[in-house]
């Protein structure tokens, strides 16, 4: 061994006697044995993590449910008494809100909110299926 | 590779089996740690070398001895030529005579061909520590296989 260069000298005899002999022989059941003890780390399964959390959907849910009954409220033009949603609107003094909440956007964030539902029951469905095996 | 790390370390071939074990239970728990940088190589036998030096330290808390698995060395054989199995047995013997660490470092060195710098990777020691310990080895080795190979060791060179 040169020790100032840190170089192995090819034709260094205990080179050579060592690469003769090379490696110990692992037992011939070890690499099953690894494999063994690997399999159950493998196989934990990976949190699940919902893609909308709880809290939105509840926040989706109000939404939803303040849209219906609001156009259930506003559906029945014409009647002369009006309703306790129409008197609380008027108090707030927001005359337009009826408007928002009937409008394309309101209801494509609806029914957009509706279907990522699905997609994340579809996939939580999924996931279950997957770390049953 | 990881067995013959193992085993040169533990002296046992049951020890070192379990501990190789331990070595690809850990690697595959820290895969993520591996930067990518060095070699994996490297990066699996600075586990399997740190590994090992704990099982040998957890071992001898529990009672067994260093020196109780070094011997003084092997007696002289008779016949002048020895078949690879013999050799295999003689460098063995020798290895023994070694610190387990240092028998550890002159197989990464040797048979491994692994860098004075790879070989301060693995085992966190300091280059000039890693060169001392090898130099050490290389001759306490010399002396066990010249005392038992005689002039077969000298062939390796000129037939190599």
């Amino acid at each position: 061994m040169d020790l100032k260069n840190d170089r192995l000298d090819p034709n260094d005899p205990l080179r050579l006697l060592f690469q003769e002999i090379g490696h110990n022989t692992a037992p011939v059941d070890l690499e099953s044995q690894i494999l063994q003890k690997l399999s159950p780390i493998g196989s934990v399964p990976a949190s699940y993590t919902p893609l909308i959390s709880k809290k939105l959907w509840y926040g989706i849910a109000a939404m939803l449910a303040t849209v219906i009954v609001l156009s259930a409220t506003f559906s029945s033009v014409g009647s002369t008494t009006k309703s306790w949603i129409s008197s609380i609107i008027q108090l707030l003094h927001i005359p337009q809100l009826s408007s928002y909440l009937m409008s394309p956007w309101v209801l494509a964030a609806v029914g957009g909110a509706f279907v990522l539902m699905v997609i994340d029951q579809l996939i939580a469905s999924r996931m279950r299926t997957m770390h049953a095996f | 590779m990881v067995y013959t790390v193992a085993s040169r370390v533990m002296r046992n071939s049951m020890d070192a089996e379990e501990v190789t074990q331990d070595v690809f239970v850990k690697a595959f728990q820290k895969l993520n740690e591996f930067q990518g940088v060095g070699k994996f190589s490297t990066w699996l036998y600075s586990i399997a070398y740190r590994m090992s030096i704990s099982a040998l330290r957890a071992r001898k808390d529990q009672g067994s001895s260093l020196d109780d698995m070094k011997t003084s060395g092997v007696e002289p054989r008779e016949d002048p030529l020895h078949p690879v199995d013999d050799r295999k047995q003689i460098l063995e013997q020798a290895l023994t005579t070694l610190e387990p660490d240092d028998a550890a470092l002159v197989t990464m060195f040797y048979l491994e061909e692994l860098s004075v710098e790879e070989i301060v990777t693995v085992t966190q020691l300091s280059a000039s520590n890693v060169k001392v310990k090898l130099h050490r080895s290389r001759k306490k080795l010399y002396d066990e296989l010249h005392h038992q190979l005689k002039d077969e060791l000298w062939t390796l060179r000129t037939t190599a």
